[in-house]
């Protein structure tokens, strides 16, 4: 029977949405003064 | 009855509803055609020369004489030895029309093959990318005995074993990419425990790097170093997120490259602002350019996976 398929897996799709995720919650980081505060106690 | 017989082959090698592109494309014709053909060479080898059939489309009244069901023993045996024969020989035959009916010739290419050309491709750009990007601050200066970092500060134990672990990776990738093409899974498999070994010294050591640079203000101009750590902490991150995902699916070949694809590229960030010109373009330009490590395996993959070949979807021999 001829079908059509995607790809095996739309991993690729969700890893770039999650690596996007995880650029714009460090940028968000960048600014907050509350994870400078709790990386300074944690690691200063 | 000849003709019914002709109109079954075509449908049977056509295989349900293709596409009307696929089915007047040039390939498709003269697959259908070359089917076609061989069927009717085939019925008047059998009406003239009473030869065994080329191509058997129904095992129980392909050969002369087999419509009287046998009753002995032997004749039970010989019907069954003419059945074998029509079910060996039929599924190649199909596979080479359907191969025929192919729309695409890049189809009929196996895609193992190209996977193994692309992974072990994408791992050598991963490693040139690292080489290039830290060669100006760390891996020339090892060579002139001056190695900085690129915040000028000289690099430390930790630092060099920051460096020696993440190149390590990248090593290990092209090894296990070049493993799975040679066919050398069980070594793959071994060797991947060293890569969870690996793996989790990368995020200790990486993530002490990251602490290290944040208490003696190694950060670029202008950034607070207790908030700049979140860059190298995400980049653990999901580099982590990833490789747990990989293990996870490991046995699931086609989620676990994509997965080690992805966790390789999230430690591209730092070797890409460090090329000539990619900071000058902006802070998050090197985000931008690491994306096009998993965009490529997208594309990649939509390009080899997007149609499926009817041979592979019935399962025929040419797999």
């Amino acid at each position: 029977m001829v079908t059509r398929s995607r790809a095996p897996g739309p991993v690729y799709w969700w890893g770039l949405a999650l690596i996007v995720l995880g650029v714009l919650v460090r940028v968000v980081l960048l600014g907050s003064p509350t994870w400078q505060h709790a990386m300074q106690s944690l690691f200063g | 009855m000849f003709l019914t017989q002709c109109l079954v082959a075509a449908i049977f090698v056509g295989q349900g509803p293709p596409k009307w592109r696929e089915m007047t494309s040039f390939p498709a014709t003269v697959g259908r055609l070359s089917s076609l053909l061989t069927f009717a060479a085939d019925r008047l080898s059998r009406t003239f020369f009473g030869e065994r059939p080329l191509l058997a489309t129904n095992a129980r009244n392909g050969a002369p004489g087999e419509d009287a069901r046998p009753s002995t023993v032997q004749a039970k045996s010989q019907e069954l030895k003419a059945r074998s024969y029509y079910v060996t020989r039929r599924p190649v035959l199909i596979s080479l029309a359907a191969m025929a009916t192919a729309a695409s010739p890049r189809l009929l290419v196996s895609p193992a093959a190209t996977d193994r050309k692309f992974y072990t491709g994408i791992a050598i750009a991963m490693l040139f990318t690292a080489l290039f990007g830290f060669s100006r601050t760390y891996f020339l200066g090892l060579i002139s005995g001056h190695a900085r970092t690129i915040t000028g500060r000289v690099p430390n134990a930790t630092v060099h074993l920051h460096a020696l672990l993440f190149m390590s990776w990248l090593v290990l990738f092209i090894v296990q990419t070049r493993l799975i093409a040679a066919h050398h899974v069980k070594v793959h498999r071994k060797l991947g425990y060293f890569g969870v070994a690996l793996a989790a010294a990368m995020i200790v050591v990486g993530g002490r790097t990251a602490v290290e640079a944040a208490r003696l203000g190694a950060v670029p101009p202008g950034a607070n170093p207790w908030n700049f750590i979140a860059i190298p902490f995400g980049d653990i991150a999901t580099f982590a997120i990833f490789f747990i995902g990989a293990v996870l699916w490991r046995n699931s070949k086609d989620k676990h490259k994509r997965l080690i694809i992805l966790a390789s590229a999230c430690l591209m960030a730092a070797p890409l602002v460090r090329l000539p010109g990619v900071l000058a373009l902006g802070a998050l330009s090197s985000y931008v350019l690491m994306l096009l490590f998993p965009i490529a395996g997208a594309v990649y993959a939509r390009w080899s996976r997007g149609r499926v070949h009817p041979v592979r979807c019935t399962g025929g021999a040419w797999r």
